[in-house]
């Protein structure tokens, strides 16, 4: 009041009166300045994690590509704060700019990205000492490159976020979020970075950390308000604090750096100590064990309902989304290969189906035969070795020299309370068992092993038993074996009442066969095309029945789903059935395996064997071998385990047509490898497909001209109409109603002149004598007219009431004139 | 005072994670984190407190005396001798012009660059006669982390004087052209009253009776009179009242502005004047004979460093009780001359 403020500067005309420090530079110089400062905050934040990851893990890559692409990104990102042109121009540019260059490199980066994550993977396998292993296809050879445009485009992305959290908001919290989970990965099991990561991140910690205190880092955005003071007001005093200078904020970041340095030298040394030792530490502990199943299961693992053993689930089903095995070795079985065909050792038998789970026999009626407790030790026995012993009679009736053999297994790292038994076990055995409900049961402690003799299953191979038995039906009072029989009918033919109607539909679409060899090959028809095996399936919902679920909504699943199918499906066609999970050694086990060239090849396996003469092997089983089938009843000889699983298709060539494939050759500019890994369906391109794949570079171009030219007007009339509704709305709301009246007004206007034979401009008087309809509205055309005239001409102003009336007279013309125009046509 | 403890608890949560995060990874990265970040705390202390010994703050201004609503600035400097910068040399100064109560102490915050001066320039239209006194009370700082004060006193103090405005016309009293001239005239004979007796001479028709030195006269037998400076017969007593009846009011601004240019203009015409003013703070009258515009102007920069008052007139009622006769009296208002007497 008594002295003010000049409004122009002597010194400095440009600042339009405000207060600015004396001979500083011009805004533009000052704003480079601060540009320049974030860029290279951004580089160092991102360079130092990037770089930190790669140097964790001794990743290959090319460093300098990495520095030279991670400065573009950041000093441009950061320049793009220099003005708001810039800001709003070329953000949505640098977004499409890494969208397509991340779309068209794509198989690079993911190639990158998946090597980069086996790395990791490695890492942490050998770190918790699991022997995990990921499968990739690596497509191109070149790591160092694949890896290094991987990170260009993480370092990228991460550029991206860190200009949010240095230029908008020097915030350290923000920047260590973003940076730290990084290293983290590296560092939470001991892999330290470069020294040089740490000095990159260490300085820019401070230097946003003071600027982030201090806060003169931003310039105003809009040129109205004073470019280098802000004012604020309170009750006491008036302050006035420069805005930001460039070269203060240069100078801080000098100091910064220089006690970085100074910290660095110090510190160096303990730094770079690699320290890949396991904690003491309670809370460590506990999440090493979540980040284990992490490892191995995926973030699935943790949300599994129920703990598996070394794959095996023991009638568990439906909690696991996705199994995910640890290739860890649980067992080592030694053998003499006897045939071509896998190998099952059986530990787990359900009998009683439940909607999540099958349970072992536990209430099977005592045999009625049994006089003592001998009588039914023996009725035990002679249940649980049936098979071997009906084989054991048939060789020694007919003088055949049927196959036995002998199998050592050693558990390394499964369920100790198991006993895994190959088919089939004869009942004389050098290790401890029992037998419960016609069940052999026992336990191979951790690290021991047993010695099993059994009589080697092989499909076809003792057919002949149950066919040559005699047939003769006994009281089953008094004879075990016709108990038995009775019991397994009794006990494995146990379907849920509510599932009868699905199966039956089921049966109707597999089919029906006498033989049951036949039918179970039916169900594994069936199941081959209709079912696609994998082994993520996704958790059964906790309400649906697992069986249920997965036959007529999931239709795909593993060896559980299939198995459990296929048991309650042969129940259904009246085949007594069971559950059986254990471990399968399939013959590429079997020819990975070790040979054992001091064992004796007849100590292993005698009698007639298939096929020739082999070795015997030791075979490393782990969780993947993990498996569950189905065995059959067959009377007079036992239970015959059968394979209903169908094999695995899960990377084969799906996908490769359709709609989305087109849409990818059109990017794609060479055409991807087949993976040799994989089996291959071939699939025929058709020649459009070709066409658009081999000419790739020139449709490229040419579609995004197209979707340029078609989208951007499109979405620019969408807009403008928007907000041309939106403002006229908002004015009829203040009270001007004029806008809205018009627009409404023009459009029945355009609409009756379109229906006009001569194309001259109509009169308001026209327009609605012509589009008159007093069926539909409240007003007489008469009336809105003369409100419509009034609203134009007329000092008056209408009411907003008489206005909405007429907009809404002016609407129901327009339609209703549209209307019979249309019934006009069509008359 | 809220700003330091959210630094505080920020800075002390911040420390609390890092420590959990070194607890738990074990590892020299978070070790090495909370090593800094407690490092940190002296540093930026020791720092700021040498930057801050080594930082002087000046007030500056071109021009000490400028005319009424010519343009000129105050500039604030901060002289950083040491190397390390400092982000908020937070400044409290007050601009106060003597004669109105007014501004409430001002702060600006400024860069302090190392080894570098920065000012800045506040630029001011001034629109009232007077002094404007412009003082830094307190230098205050910050360090990096903004967790310690460090406070200074600085004495540094300028004064702009605000001269008046020459107007291009005077509000006049009527009497002043119509009456006052004539009087004026009559008062230039010589013999008037005068304070300082210079010489003593003969009677001579027109002399004053009051003027005759009785005592001489009676000693020598002859009318003797007293001659008086000729200044002081044909004074002009140019009686400024100090009128200001609230903070937003201009009458004593334009009082000034025309007891500056009636002076000025009884000057041109060679015409010795005494600036008068009733001074409140004295309780007295204060006068200043002025024979040039030099001490006319010297005179109105005393004036600025008087307290007005609130009573209108005070000057000339005050100045009719005493009976003081300096001359003719040119009583000067808001309005202008308000009244002349001789």
């Amino acid at each position: 009041m008594f002295f003010t403020k000049k409004v122009t500067n002597t010194n400095t005309p440009n600042t339009a009166g405000f207060v600015r420090l004396d001979a500083s530079n011009s805004f533009s110089i000052e704003r480079a300045k601060v540009c320049f400062l974030k860029g290279l905050l951004i580089f160092m934040a991102s360079y130092g994690t990037i770089f930190g990851l790669l140097t964790c893990f001794d990743a290959p890559h090319y460093p300098v590509l990495l520095v030279i692409f991670l400065l573009v990104f950041s000093f441009s990102l950061a320049f793009l704060h220099y003005n708001k042109i810039l800001f709003n121009l070329l953000y949505p540019l640098f977004f499409l700019l890494f969208a397509y260059s991340i779309f068209k490199y794509r198989t690079y980066v993911n190639v990158g990205y998946q090597s980069f994550l086996n790395i990791i993977y490695n890492s942490y396998s050998s770190y918790f000492d699991l022997s995990t292993t990921r499968e990739i296809n690596s497509v191109i050879s070149t790591t160092e490159m694949t890896i290094t445009m991987a990170m260009i485009f993480l370092g990228f992305f991460l550029c991206i976020l860190l200009n949010i959290a240095i230029s908008t908001y020097m915030n350290f919290f923000f920047l260590i979020l973003l940076t730290f989970p990084f290293l983290q990965i590296g560092l939470y099991i001991g892999n330290v970075p470069d020294i040089i990561c740490y000095f990159f991140l260490f300085g820019c910690y401070i230097t946003v950390g003071i600027l982030g205190k201090a806060g003169h880092f931003t310039f105003p955005t809009s040129k109205k308000e004073n470019q280098f003071f802000s004012t604020k007001h309170s009750k006491k005093m008036t302050t006035n604090s420069y805005l930001t200078n460039g070269t203060l904020l240069l100078q801080i970041f000098f100091f910064s750096i220089g006690l970085t340095t100074i910290f660095m030298l110090f510190a160096a040394g303990s730094l770079s100590t690699q320290k890949q030792t396991h904690s003491n530490n309670l809370l460590k502990n506990t999440t090493d064990q979540y980040v284990k199943i992490f490892v191995q299961s995926g973030v699935s693992g943790w949300f599994n309902r129920y703990p598996n053993y070394g794959g095996l689930l023991n009638g568990s089903l439906g909690g696991v989304g996705t199994v995910r095995p640890d290739y860890q070795t649980d067992l080592v079985v030694t053998l003499a290969p006897y045939s071509f065909e896998s190998v099952y050792l059986k530990t787990f038998t359900g009998q009683r189906y439940t909607s999540d789970s099958w349970l072992p026999p536990t209430d099977t009626p005592i045999y009625p035969g049994a006089k003592d407790l001998e009588s039914y030790n023996q009725y035990q026995m002679d249940t649980a070795f049936m098979e071997s012993q009906k084989i054991e009679e048939y060789c020694s009736t007919n003088q055949f020299d049927g196959m036995r053999g002998k199998m050592k297994i050693q558990n390394v790292d499964t369920f100790s309370g198991q006993l895994f038994l190959p088919y089939y076990a004869l009942s004389k055995q050098n290790f401890k068992y029992s037998v419960d409900q016609s069940l052999i049961s026992g336990s191979i402690p951790y690290g021991e092993s047993i010695t099993v003799d059994y009589y080697p299953y092989e499909s076809g191979y003792w057919n002949n038993i149950s066919a040559t038995a005699s047939s003769t039906i006994l009281d089953p009072s008094k004879d075990t074996e016709s108990y038995y029989a009775m019991r397994c009918q009794m006990d494995y033919l146990d379907v849920p009442a509510e599932l009868e109607n699905l199966l039956q539909e089921t049966k109707d679409k597999i089919g029906y066969s006498d033989n049951r060899e036949t039918q179970v090959a039916l169900i594994k028809s069936y199941f081959i095309k209709n079912f696609k095996y994998t082994l993520s399936p996704g958790a059964t919902p906790t309400k649906e029945d697992f069986v249920s679920y997965f036959l007529s909504t999931q239709k795909r699943g593993y060896c559980s789903h299939f198995a459990s199918a296929a048991t309650l499906l042969l129940r259904s066609y009246g085949i007594p059935a069971r559950y059986v999970e254990g471990y399968v050694v399939t013959p590429i086990d079997i020819e990975n395996g070790t040979i054992l060239n001091t064992e004796n090849y007849s100590d292993w396996l005698t009698g007639e064997v298939p096929i020739p003469q082999t070795a015997v092997v030791e075979t490393q089983i782990s969780d993947a071998n993990a498996h569950a089938w189905v065995e059959v009843y067959y009377e007079n000889f036992g239970f015959v385990p059968f394979e209903v699983t169908p094999p695995s298709e899960e990377a084969s060539a799906e996908g490769n047509t359709g709609f989305f494939n087109l849409f990818s050759n059109l990017f794609s500019t060479t055409p991807l490898p087949n993976t040799t890994n994989v089996t291959t369906t071939e699939v025929t391109q058709n020649p459009f497909d070709q066409l658009v794949q081999q000419n790739s570079y020139f449709f490229q171009p040419v579609f995004f001209v197209l979707l340029f030219i078609i989208l951007v007007p499109i979405v620019f009339l969408i807009v403008r109409k928007a907000l041309f509704l939106i403002v006229i709305t908002a004015k009829f709301g203040r009270g001007d109603i004029s806008p809205r009246l018009i627009y409404y007004y023009k459009k029945l206007q355009k609409t009756v002149q379109k229906n006009q034979s001569s194309p001259t401009n109509l009169l308001p008087l026209e327009v609605f004598e012509q589009s008159a309809n007093p069926l539909n509205t409240k007003l007489s055309w008469e009336d809105s007219l003369q409100q419509f005239e009034k609203a134009c001409y007329s000092k008056d102003a209408l009411s907003i009431a008489a206005a909405k009336e007429l907009i809404q007279y002016l609407k129901h013309a327009n339609l209703a004139y549209k209307k019979n125009v249309r019934t006009k046509k069509k008359s | 005072m809220l700003k330091k403890i959210v630094h505080y608890v920020t800075y002390i949560s911040l420390l609390f994670i890092v420590f959990i995060c070194a607890i738990y990874f074990q590892q020299a990265f978070f070790v090495v984190l909370v090593f800094l970040l407690i490092s940190l705390i002296p540093i930026t202390y020791f720092v700021t407190k040498y930057a801050f010994s080594k930082i002087d703050v000046q007030l500056l201004t071109k021009m000490k005396s400028v005319e009424k609503n010519a343009n000129t600035y105050v500039s604030i400097q901060v002289e950083n001798k040491s190397i390390f910068p400092i982000f908020d040399i937070q400044i409290v100064y007050q601009m106060h012009h003597l004669f109105y109560e007014n501004t409430a102490p001002q702060t600006i915050v400024l860069p302090a660059l190392s080894k570098q001066i920065v000012s800045t320039s506040m630029p001011l239209l001034l629109n009232r006669s007077g002094c404007l006194q412009a003082s830094i009370l307190s230098v205050t700082t910050a360090d990096y982390l903004g967790l310690f004060s460090f406070h200074k006193k600085m004495d540094s103090k300028l004064e702009i004087s605000i001269l008046p405005e020459k107007l291009d016309q005077i509000p006049y009293h009527p009497n002043f052209y119509n009456e006052g001239f004539d009087e004026y005239e009559e008062t230039n004979q010589r013999g008037n009253v005068s304070s300082n007796v210079t010489d003593i001479r003969e009677y001579q028709p027109g002399d004053r009776l009051q003027k005759i030195h009785w005592k001489l006269t009676a000693k020598i037998d002859k009318l003797m009179v007293k001659e008086n400076e000729n200044t002081s017969s044909n004074q002009y007593l140019v009686l400024t009242e100090l009128f200001l009846p609230d903070n937003a009011s201009s009458f004593l601004d334009q009082c000034i502005d025309h007891s500056y240019n009636v002076s000025l203009e009884l000057l041109e015409h060679g015409e010795s004047i005494t600036i008068s003013y009733y001074s409140t703070k004295q309780n007295d009258f204060i006068y200043f004979p002025i024979h040039n515009s030099e001490e006319l102007l010297e005179a109105f920069l005393e004036v600025y460093y008087e307290k007005p008052y609130s009573v209108e007139n005070l000057a000339f009622s005050t100045y009719q009780k005493t009976a003081i006769n300096k001359g003719t009296l040119l009583h000067i208002t808001h309005k202008g001359v308000q009244d002349v007497f001789y």
